[in-house]
């Protein structure tokens, strides 16, 4: 009996923080939720939990076998049977629709994750160290930032290869730059900060400062750019597919082949092939935008009061 | 024996794009331990940055020339991890407005909690226990521990600030116009704090302030700043009541008593401190300035015993 309070007591000093720190980023949305922000916020984190939904339950929805080809007759038209048609060899439109989500959603899990994990701790390091570390960095991201996104993304998927993690790969190296850019600025102001000061006058040491004082105070512009920079994963993710670029021919859903495969029946009056997988590919996006808008609008000024 | 602070031609300059900021120029102060010292001068006249250099932490790429000695140690030749060990635990810096100088993120409790962490290899329930004491002698009940900055009024800060700065008992405070942004009550609040201190752990404290009262009533001795320089430095009984350089003459004339008529403020304003006046630097404002203020500055000369003062005539205010 007292081993399990004991347990239990360990389990919550664990999640407390994790907890206490989602939690806490919700409070302004729950506040916000009567004003444009906060509606887009939250239609946006509604569409984009409805297509993590379908993500994960994917098999349990649709049987992988109807996504594969010669499954059924070539292009049907959306009927009872099969709700979105069929495509040009015979799979299942809808079927390629929903696992496409899980898909791409894992693409963009590593893709903008990866970008995360990478950008932001250089970021801090870059605009806390400052000095000539700094300024090459600075130099190094810029001249990443500077290349076309999808260009260079074709180029790194080029040479390593195709597959969902090099893809995700490929795309975080174009999103590095952005996380890096913002955190950068955001530490500079931060460092600045008379709680900064005072906290060196009191002792305390480089990394703590970095870690507690201003990475902290930093952390909360990353929703914002998480969101975006998702939406655009997504969709370059489904440029580099359409390019042929992308993933392997039996990834059981891809948006962007499948775009790419139905552009040819467009011509003969075939819509169905073309308009689903395109649709999704908006409504994630649409959904992702939504919500990465909706929180800078909230967040921003937050952050502006705070400073002033 | 060893002084207790002994600052040796002290320069620091502010390198910007326009020139190098003499902020501070050869500046020579001592301070016995258990004294309260008053630095007194207008905004801008070095104050501050002679505070923050004592603490070294001025911002990177100051340049930081002379000796400051405390307790036989220059300060300024510590290695980065000794003078980091040293802040807090020996000499401790309260700044003016405490409204921004805790983190809104964390909780009072893990402010000092990580303070007394890393000086102290002592347990968190230990530190907490210290944490909540601090709080109690300054006036803040402990159920507030765990309440965040913005949960505070201003003076509830600037004494969460002053239990900051004391939990580990240093012997020099530095209290860096620790009242400015507060109101009269408050400060008559803070400044009884800052006496009981003297009084009870007989600490040595250097009050950096703009204003005179203050320092009337609770400093040993004062040092007058004017553009980065020392201009006078003695007890506060003497240079309150025989003012020997006519910039103090002038900041005494200024102070606002129920009686008075008429404002009294000295002519002109600060000197620019890229390239600050030739000679003595007061010489623009100076209603005795003459033709050899201009051309030599006037150094540092003890006058009376224990009183100095830059001044070419300060001989004929005696």
């Amino acid at each position: 009996m007292g081993q399990d309070i004991q347990q239990q007591r360990i389990i919550t000093k664990i999640l407390g923080k994790p907890v206490r720190y989602v939690r806490s980023l919700f409070r302004p949305l729950v506040r916000e939720r009567r004003t444009l922000p906060g509606i887009l916020s939250w239609i946006g984190l509604v569409m984009l939990l409805g297509f993590i939904f379908i993500g994960i339950f994917a098999p349990v929805l649709v049987p992988i076998q109807q996504t594969n080809a010669l499954a059924y007759p070539i292009l049907l038209p959306p009927n009872a049977q099969h709700w979105m048609g069929t495509d040009g060899i015979g799979r299942d439109v809808f079927a390629r629709v929903i696992w496409g989500a899980r898909t791409s959603l894992t693409i963009m899990a590593i893709g903008a994750l990866l970008a995360l994990i990478v950008g932001f701790p250089i970021g801090l390091f870059s605009g806390y160290v400052g000095g000539w570390v700094d300024r090459a960095l600075v130099l190094v991201m810029d001249s990443v930032y500077a290349f076309p996104g999808l260009l260079l993304a074709a180029l790194i998927a080029a040479v390593i290869g195709k597959g969902i993690f090099n893809i995700g790969i490929a795309i975080t190296v174009i999103y590095i730059p952005l996380y890096f850019r913002v955190t950068r600025s955001q530490t500079l102001s931060t460092r600045e900060e008379l709680y900064v000061e005072a906290a060196r006058a009191l002792g305390a040491r480089s990394w703590t400062i970095m870690l507690r004082y201003i990475a902290f105070n930093v952390v909360i512009v990353i929703p914002v750019i998480f969101s975006l920079s998702a939406a655009d994963t997504i969709l370059t993710a489904a440029g580099l597919s359409y390019l042929g670029l992308g993933l392997e021919i039996d990834v059981p859903g891809d948006w962007g082949r499948d775009l790419s495969d139905a552009q040819k029946y467009l011509g003969s009056g075939i819509w169905w092939t073309s308009l689903f997988p395109g649709l999704m590919i908006i409504l994630l996006t649409i959904g992702l935008s939504f919500l990465g808008e909706g929180l800078s609008d909230i967040i921003n000024p937050l952050l502006r009061k705070e400073r002033s | 024996m060893e002084t207790f602070l002994k600052i040796d031609d002290l320069s620091v300059g502010y390198g910007t794009r326009r020139g190098k900021v003499g902020a501070l120029v050869g500046i020579r102060l001592e301070m016995s331990e258990g004294e309260t010292l008053g630095i007194v001068g207008e905004t801008g006249c070095g104050k501050s940055t002679l505070g923050k250099a004592i603490l070294g932490i001025l911002p990177p790429l100051t340049e930081i020339q002379g000796h400051i000695f405390f307790r036989g140690r220059d300060l300024l030749r510590l290695g980065l991890e000794e003078y980091r060990r040293l802040r807090a635990k020996e000499i401790a810096l309260i700044f003016q407005d405490p409204m921004t100088r805790l983190n809104p993120l964390m909780r009072i409790e893990n402010h000092f909690v990580e303070e007394i962490l890393a000086h102290e290899s002592v347990s968190k329930a230990e530190a907490r226990s210290r944490a909540r004491e601090a709080l109690l002698s300054m006036g803040i009940h402990e159920s507030r521990i765990r309440n965040y900055p913005h949960e505070f009024s201003g003076g509830m800060r600037q004494r969460i600030m002053i239990a900051l700065a004391l939990v580990l008992k240093p012997s020099l405070l530095i209290a860096d116009e620790p009242t400015t942004s507060l109101d009269v009550i408050v400060e008559s609040q803070i400044l009884e704090i800052l006496q009981d201190l003297k009084r009870v752990y007989h600490m040595s404290l250097q009050l950096i302030t703009h204003n005179m009262g203050i320092v009337a009533e609770i400093c040993d001795r004062v040092a007058v700043l004017y553009a980065g320089k020392l201009v006078e430095l003695g007890s506060a009984h003497d240079v309150f009541h025989k003012p020997l350089h006519p910039y103090t003459q002038g900041l005494l004339a200024s102070i606002i008593h129920l009686d008075t008529k008429e404002l009294h403020s000295i002519e002109g304003s600060p000197p620019d401190l890229i390239s600050p006046p030739s000679g003595c630097r007061f010489h623009p404002r100076c209603p005795y300035a003459q033709q050899i203020c201009v051309e030599k500055e006037p150094p540092l000369v003890e006058f009376q015993k224990g009183h100095l003062a830059a001044c070419h005539f300060g001989d004929t205010f005696l």
